[in-house]
């Protein structure tokens, strides 16, 4: 089982990195810290969002632009970047943000690459380095004692196909990610817990098929062990997961932990009774489920995955989710909030909001101030109340005077909206079991 | 040495934006500041007839942008002030024919001559607007305080949020004091809750600016208006300096009474 592993015409750096990987050899540890520094991890920082590049190729263009060589007006025209009026010296504090106010926190690091997974289709996206969990092989596994590896107190992970030295051009529009992304199309380490394997690109099927290979040829090896699977940013569905499952059922193996880092994936893995951990690209665990606290499947759009969005919702703004959504901040009229779970205001909700948007009629909307345009849960639908002769203008501009905290559900067709009962024990969950 | 570029919009049309714009040009320049007034409401410009300056137009900025004439050439100065230049709008051309581009090269040239350079934008969140914002450093909301505009205004901070990252000041044009008094109409407060962005400066509601508008003077330059002093703050607080808010509570008698015996 030492010998290489031939998966596709791509093998030239991929069969050493494989033994070394199933043998737990030491020299791919030397090889794995003389790949850490060349490995690049992309930060949100460093790339500037579309505005900003926009506006950075305006100014840029305006140097040899015929429209301003039409006047040398009084002053002669200085070509220093520092006298634009607004280019420089903005776009490096815009771009020293991480997260700009508004911008949801769970996918700050991802939405400024670009497009975010949920509009990309599956077979466009590529897990970037900085994305996938960090790999705890190097502290779990005995460190060989070689002069070559370093102290990383920072542990990204560095996988093998993340090699400098290849240059095979990939099919995607090469960026600067494409140097880092995974080869392969799976990895598979053994760990002192049990087996880790990480999902690189390409067709689930051949995924699974080259799964199957790997494991009929090295069988014995891995039986009865738990497998952690990490997905990293790739939305796998339902029946991937599933197929992939019985794939280690049938080599007496089993699913212990799946890892990912898109929420598609963790809602996929909570619909099929797994457990899984949902984590920011930068590594750190956001939400964890386990099929415990999940018994019912579909319970995972209520009590799984929420999504956090901080800042205003302004007008015209629409906020689109399948999972609950807890946002931090105003929801004000002409804003659209709408989630198939629960929507949860820390703040004023002014706007429209729409609750259990795929049929859920148990969800809810609770908000610090509760006064929306309009409000629906499923498919029950209720306008806020008239404005009363006396007070000023609409009554979704007034100004609050001590509110009090309110949730909405739905009983019996009708949306009922009562005050929080603070002294209500167990807090929103004990609500929800008592509606419907 | 280089100037700021405002940009004065609002996103829905007669709130006053071309009016703010016209006063907050006289106000800086009658405190020292060299001053250009740039109009990119094209194809319906207003800004010259604001100003009065509109029998002096020869050429404007669409001239300027396709080479027919020089920038120096297309400028209008303005006689009353020491240093106030007006580059015109086409008023038979349509916005379309000016690109962001071409605004961002008129006001890199323009920021060579004056600290301030106020742009004016048109209605609307279209092409214009887009014109209009890509030069800026700082942006002025000006709204009044009913809701169709708050609505627009809150619209136009979220684009500028979104696809600019600006976080813009705001005007708040013809405030009433009467009314949010007699609680028919929301108060400052109420206006800033909403939109939560910083307060530039508050214009009371005065029907001798629209007679002025209509005759070519912008109240900035006339010493008998009391709503001068609005734009005179405005101005100050644009060029840096902290002024406190103006109270336009005016107390009735008894009021005035309580305020008398120290309540």
């Amino acid at each position: 089982m030492s010998e290489p592993v031939k998966i596709e015409e791509r093998t030239d750096t991929l069969d050493v990195a494989d033994a070394a990987h199933i043998n737990g050899a030491a020299e791919l540890h030397t090889r794995v810290a003389d790949l850490l520094d060349d490995v690049t991890v992309v930060t949100p920082s460093e790339n500037l969002t579309a505005a900003t590049l926009a506006k950075e190729n305006l100014h840029a263009a305006l140097d040899g632009s015929p429209a301003a060589s039409t006047s040398a007006l009084f002053a002669p025209q200085p070509s220093a970047p520092a006298v634009t009026p607004s280019g420089q010296p903005d776009t490096m504090d815009r771009t020293a943000r991480t997260v700009l106010p508004g911008e949801p926190l769970v996918w700050s690091a991802r939405r400024s690459t670009g497009a975010s997974p949920m509009d990309l289709p599956p077979f466009l996206q590529q897990p970037s380095v900085s994305e996938r969990e960090p790999a705890p092989t190097k502290k779990e596994t005995p460190a060989p004692a070689s002069e070559a590896i370093e102290p990383q107190p920072t542990a990204q992970s560095p996988t093998p196909q993340a090699a400098p030295v290849q240059t095979e051009p990939t099919s995607e529009a090469p960026d600067e990610r494409s140097a880092v992304v995974a080869n392969q199309l799976l990895n598979i380490r053994g760990r002192s817990d049990g087996v880790a394997i990480e999902i690189g690109r390409g067709a689930w099927g051949e995924v699974i098929s080259a799964l199957k290979e790997r494991l009929d040829q090295s069988a014995t090896f891995f039986r009865n062990s738990s497998v952690a699977l990490d997905v990293g940013s790739r939305p796998v569905i339902e029946d991937e997961l599933q197929q992939f499952a019985n794939v280690l059922a049938k080599h007496e193996m089993r699913l212990g932990v799946v890892r990912t880092s898109s929420e598609r994936t963790f809602q996929a893995a909570l619909a099929v009774g797994m457990t899984v951990t949902l984590e920011s690209p930068e590594g750190a665990a956001v939400a964890a489920a386990t099929t415990a606290t999940s018994n019912v499947a579909g319970r995972g759009t209520e009590d799984g995955g929420y999504f956090v969005y901080r800042g205003y919702l302004r007008s015209g703004h629409r906020l689109r989710r399948s999972e609950s959504i807890l946002v931090i901040g105003d929801i004000n009229p002409g804003a659209e909030v709408i989630s198939d779970g629960d929507v949860l205001v820390w703040g004023r909700l002014r706007g429209i909001v729409h609750a259990g948007a795929a049929g859920n009629r148990r969800a809810l909307v609770a908000a610090l101030d509760l006064e929306p345009t309009q409000m629906r849960i499923a498919d029950v639908t209720t306008i806020g109340p008239d404005p009363k002769p006396g007070q000023p203008g609409r009554f979704f501009w007034r100004r609050s005077q001590h509110k009090r905290p309110e949730i909405a559900r739905l009983v019996q067709q009708e949306i009922v909206i009562e005050e929080w009962d603070a002294s209500r024990p167990g807090g929103f969950v004990s609500l929800r079991r008592g509606a419907g | 040495m280089t100037g700021t570029v405002i940009t004065v919009t609002s996103g829905k049309g007669g709130v006053g934006k071309t009016t703010t714009t016209a006063n907050l040009c006289a106000a800086l320049t009658q405190l020292g500041q060299r001053v250009v007034a740039v109009d990119a409401d094209v194809g319906l410009r207003n800004l010259d007839l604001v100003m009065g300056l509109e029998n002096r137009i020869v050429f404007d900025s669409i001239d300027v942008a396709e080479g027919r004439c020089t920038l120096q050439q297309a400028l209008v100065r303005d006689p009353r002030a020491e240093f106030l230049y007006l580059l015109p709008a086409a008023q038979t051309r349509d916005k379309t024919e000016i690109t962001p581009e071409q605004m961002c090269a008129i006001c890199k040239q323009l920021i060579n001559i004056a600290d301030y350079v106020l742009i004016d934008s048109p209605a609307g969140i279209e092409h214009g607007f887009t014109t209009a914002i890509a030069p800026a450093d700082r942006v002025l909301i000006v709204t009044t305080s009913d809701v169709s505009a708050l609505r627009d205004a809150d619209k136009v901070i979220y684009l500028l949020e979104r696809d600019w990252h600006r976080q813009p000041g705001l005007v708040i044009n013809r405030f009433n004091q009467r009314l949010v008094s007699s609680g028919e109409m929301r108060g400052i407060d109420d206006v800033l809750d909403i939109l939560a962005i910083d307060l530039m400066g508050v214009v009371p509601e005065d029907e001798r600016l629209m007679l002025s508008t209509d005759r070519g003077t912008p109240a900035a330059f006339d010493r008998r208006m009391y709503v001068r002093r609005a734009y005179e703050n405005i101005a100050r607080r644009v060029m840096g300096n902290n002024v406190p808010l103006t109270d336009y509570y005016r107390p009735g008698f008894l009021g005035w009474l309580a305020r008398l015996f120290g309540r």
